[in-house]
């Protein structure tokens, strides 16, 4: 018989350069993602990184990744494997069924996504894994830190307020007429500048959030994908990460030895090995050619 | 490899943002609206379109947060310079004096909490230091 757990990670990421996860814009200035919440002294809106950001840059695309660059891909993937692997695929499929041979074979062979769930194009794959929404550490979030962190964690100390973490960016860019001007028409060219402003808000460096991660009834192979691609994570996040933006160092709380964590990360890897050709011609059926 | 957090750990990735005291919204309000006052009050209207002040205001603020968000006197200086204030008028100007030293006895963290509600409230601030500038304009002082 199998031996199933659940495992539950704290997880604490600071930001190296400013975050921009945003929650939309407004004209061009962009505007990043907070949530009300209650607080002692009324309603307050602080910044947010959503759990499924936090999964998919954390999770999601580096254990893909390892993935990809660890088959034999001569002619390279269907765009359908690709939105598997890194997107969670889509179900597109008449008469969708629930084929427990087929969960069966996809969760042996590529225990990822046993932890991350997905859609085949014939039937939906839950996912074992929660990923918890990014809390600020700042004074309107005392108490849900509080209530995350282990007792005893949070001192005693009167942090600031979520709006003093909250800081604007303002850059420009080329009006992409500029850029048609040819050397020999510069002088007919419009005097006037052509370059765009835009701004937006940013979460400022150094601002730490508190986020975890609960992994259901999972295999020691689950928890050693799950792992490996929490190991792998560049910690980038967000919007303009072209311009240095979105940046996380981030560190864990967890009740596994590192003996342990190396150990579950090796049979991991090693499984990847062994199955690779077997993954790669179940999502090329089961996916490519559906 | 995965690297563990400690409790020491993370209490010195938070030491930064403690506090002694709580945030003075009201003094933001105040002294963000005195600087739009100032800033109308020393708005060219020789060099600049009189009609577009206000427009030209709320891109002072955000040029002068831009260019320096932590040293009052870059600060205010790249404002009247966007507002191409006349430099004669602007250093006999009292009022230039009384917010260079309200800044003086501030702290950093202070100075990121104003930033930030003028940042954020910039609007707000200009509706305030308008209604400012009119009762001033009342008052005979232009």
């Amino acid at each position: 018989m199998k031996d199933y757990r659940s495992y539950k990670i704290v997880a604490i990421s600071k930001a190296l350069s400013p975050l921009t996860h945003n929650r939309g814009s407004e004209g061009n200035e962009t505007v990043i993602a907070t949530e009300e919440i209650q607080t002692e002294s009324g309603a307050a809106q602080v910044p947010i990184i959503s759990g499924n950001a936090l999964r998919h840059c954390m999770v999601r695309s580096p254990g893909a990744s390892y993935l990809v660059d660890n088959w034999d891909i001569k002619d390279g993937l269907p765009l359908s494997v690709l939105n598997f692997l890194f997107s969670g695929g889509s179900l597109w499929k008449k008469g969708a069924t629930e084929n427990v041979k087929k969960l069966r074979a996809l969760w042996d062979l590529l225990p990822l996504y046993r932890v991350l769930g997905g859609s085949l194009p014939d039937q939906i794959v839950s996912g074992t894994l929660e990923a918890w929404r990014g809390v600020l550490v700042c004074a309107e979030n005392m108490s849900r830190v509080e209530s995350i962190l282990p007792s005893g964690w949070v001192p005693n100390w009167k942090i600031m307020r979520a709006r003093r973490m909250i800081s604007g960016y303002q850059y420009t860019r080329n009006s992409p007429r500029s850029k048609l001007i040819s050397s020999e028409s510069v002088e007919s060219a419009p005097d006037s500048s052509v370059q765009m402003i835009y701004n937006g808000q940013t979460v400022i460096p150094g601002a730490v959030f508190v986020h975890g991660y609960c992994l259901r009834d999972a295999r020691e192979l689950d928890v050693g994908a799950f792992l490996h691609a929490l190991d792998r994570a560049t910690g980038i996040i967000g919007a303009m990460s072209g311009r240095g933006h979105g940046h996380l160092e981030t560190t864990y709380l967890t009740d596994l030895a590192n003996a342990e964590i190396a150990e579950l990360i090796s049979a991991y890897e090693s499984h990847v090995k062994a199955t690779s050709a077997d993954s790669l011609e179940f999502l090329l059926k089961e996916i490519a050619d559906a | 490899m995965i690297s563990k957090e400690s409790k020491e750990g993370f209490r010195q990735k938070i030491a930064g943002f403690a506090i002694e005291e709580e945030d003075s919204p009201d003094v933001y309000r105040e002294i963000s609206s005195r600087i739009v006052c100032f800033l109308a009050r020393h708005y060219n209207r020789d060099v600049l379109d009189p009609k577009a002040i206000w427009q030209r205001i709320e891109s002072a603020i955000k040029t002068g947060l831009a260019k320096s968000s932590d040293n009052p006197e870059v600060f205010l200086s790249s404002m009247l310079e966007h507002v191409k204030a006349e430099i004669g008028r602007a250093v006999s100007d009292d009022e230039f004096t009384e917010l260079l030293s309200v800044f003086s006895h501030t702290d950093a963290n202070w100075m990121k909490g104003f930033n930030s509600y003028l940042m954020t409230a910039t609007y707000a601030a200009m509706v305030i230091g308008r209604a400012r500038w009119e009762e001033e304009k009342k008052g005979g002082r232009r």
